[in-house]
């Protein structure tokens, strides 16, 4: 699983929790803290699927509908029900593991993936022409806005408040959303329900003829990738405090993801991460050019797909195989 | 203990096997040899559950098994060692063949783990190798390895001496006769007739999906047919 994970993937994620946690202290503005933000919320959402897309190794398109599934579900129950978005971002991480499960059950009877992948976009679209169509609710493009924050802590003298406005509790929350959800991933795949997975990916004849259980496993794995796209979305939902149907499930946020996941390396633990990082800041940098951002997500994508098809994940694990190379006795004569 | 009877099998609308019954006998080593295409490796795959068949019944110690999944398989004492190995490849040794314990309880996973080493000294040194770099002949011995790691009664193995050298098949050859000497079956097919049916108790000629002949690997091997056909042995002129 070195190739998956890497060899030391939990002193990796230490590394990380070390570095989000020395980011409060250092001289950021506001805007800075807003991009880490994203970047962790997305973090999130692209290692959720890719937990599908790379790790199991089906090539489905619309894990942005379980984004907007989550994100709308938690921000409808917050504002219509008066629960507390701590409670409500669970109704929008199970509300949308109910959803995955359910797109979930025709996807296993379809064995071409390219039909898979049309299946999950074409599922998408039904839940942004969805939320845009219930304008009672949602309020449609028009924005569901007054979505409320989270409730602020209060710790001692100090209280934490979140939201849009609130740039240092914001990042708190978000860098403790993200470390929670990589330990937690990290400790499901690298136990025995990991190597079920990269089995499956591998060979669904040998996994089978193994005792595995395809079906059961690949809806479990659907669930809980969706689960954690959807409590993204949830996070996402009640930090910005602002939806629009086209902005969670639309096309833009479909090439972002799927830009995220291929840059930073599918299939690789920790490439989204690296992937969401880059293309986050790429798009704050050329936010000025508008749509024409997504031309060079594009364009990025080939080049990647071309000169670096394993991603900035694949670039380190390049050198770990020639390392390996040189080591003899790895391999004998026939 | 395991039987095949009068299975017939279809891709699609293209029916592969007719009418094909087969017999594995507790501890015996069963061959099923035939020519390129004639249904040998889908007479293991209608057996193991991994392709089902469209008539016919597959009886394991007397329960049937034809209408259950391959997953039931090696709970119930039923492995195979697929054609070209089929590992994981990206995954270590030591993972590829705790995964062929999948089936059983961590335990006595962990106990086959040991037994299996036990049996096949020659992969421990490369128990932290990625699967998918090793030799064809490593290869072979992790598939064997990993199907071992259900404890079969029946092991099943499509093709196991395919693109190995003379060396290596003859430790292939030598490891299933090992296995079989622990007491259990061995269901293989081959397209080599003298190897087949020289190791074999029995063995079956398959051709275009049928089975034409039957009998003892002696018998098999002194069948006019099979010298004449399979061995290039051209009968004597009277």
């Amino acid at each position: 699983m070195t190739e998956v994970f890497g060899r030391r993937p939990f002193l990796v994620l230490a590394l990380l929790a070390a570095a989000l946690l020395v980011v409060p202290f250092l001289p950021l503005n506001d805007y800075v803290l807003h991009i880490l933000t994203v970047f962790l919320i997305f973090s999130v959402f692209a290692t959720g699927w890719n937990l599908t897309l790379g790790i199991l190794g089906l090539k489905t398109l619309g894990h942005h509908a379980f984004f907007a599934i989550g994100a709308y579900l938690s921000a409808i129950t917050a504002y219509y029900g008066g629960v507390s978005p701590w409670l409500t971002v669970w109704v929008g991480a199970l509300s949308a593991a109910a959803a995955g499960v359910f797109i979930g059950f025709p996807i296993l009877r379809i064995r071409s993936m390219p039909h898979v992948a049309i299946v999950t976009l074409a599922f998408a679209e039904i839940v942004r022409l969805v939320f845009s169509n219930l304008k009672d609710i949602t309020r449609g493009e028009l924005g569901f806005w007054g979505i409320p924050p989270f409730d602020p802590i209060t710790v001692g003298d100090m209280t934490v408040r979140f939201g849009i406005g609130n740039a240092v509790g914001s990042f708190a929350l978000a860098a403790v959303f993200f470390l929670a959800v990589h330990l937690a991933l990290l400790l499901l795949l690298t136990s025995r329900t990991g190597l079920t997975f990269l089995a499956i990916r591998d060979s669904e004849t040998a996994a089978e003829s193994l005792g595995i259980r395809l079906s059961a496993w690949k809806l479990f794995a659907f669930g809980v990738s969706a689960a954690v796209v959807g409590l993204s979305g949830a996070v996402y939902a009640h930090y910005v405090m602002i939806l629009t149907p086209t902005s969670t499930a639309g096309p833009e946020m479909l090439i972002t993801l799927l830009a995220m996941i291929i840059v930073g390396g599918v299939g690789r633990f920790f490439g989204p991460i690296a992937g969401a990082l880059l293309l986050t800041v790429l798009s704050e940098v050329l936010r000025e050019f508008g749509d024409f951002r997504m031309l060079l997500y594009g364009l990025v994508i080939i080049v990647f797909v071309f000169v670096a098809p394993h991603g900035i994940a694949g670039l380190r694990l390049g050198r770990l195989r020639k390392a390996e190379r040189a080591e003899p006795g790895t391999a004998g004569a026939t | 203990m395991l039987r095949l009877e009068n299975i017939d099998v279809h891709y699609g609308a293209t029916q592969v096997l007719w009418d094909v019954s087969i017999e594995v006998g507790e501890g015996e080593m069963v061959a099923v040899m035939g020519p390129n295409g004639s249904g040998k490796s889908t007479v293991l795959k209608a057996a193991m559950g991994l392709k089902k068949p469209s008539s016919g019944r597959v009886v394991l110690d007397g329960e049937e098994l034809q209408g259950r999944s391959a997953t039931v398989r090696p709970r119930r004492g039923m492995s195979i060692v697929l054609e070209r190995r089929r590992l994981f490849p990206r995954m270590s040794v030591r993972e590829n063949i705790m995964l062929g314990g999948y089936a059983r309880p961590s335990a006595e996973a962990h106990r086959s783990f040991d037994w299996v080493l036990d049996l096949l000294p020659e992969i421990r040194p490369h128990l932290d190798a990625t699967a998918g770099k090793l030799s064809g002949g490593q290869q072979q011995m992790v598939a064997i390895a990993r199907g071992l790691m259900a404890r079969p009664r029946v092991l099943l193995m499509d093709e196991p001496f395919l693109g190995l050298s003379p060396a290596m098949v003859k430790n292939v050859f030598a490891i299933m006769k090992m296995i079989n000497g622990e007491g259990v079956a061995i269901l293989f097919n081959e397209q080599n007739a003298k190897l087949s049916f020289a190791m074999s108790h029995r063995g079956y000629l398959l051709e275009s999906g049928r089975v034409v002949l039957s009998g003892s690997g002696e018998e098999m091997l002194e069948h006019p047919e099979v010298k004449r056909v399979y061995l290039g042995v051209r009968e004597a002129v009277s």
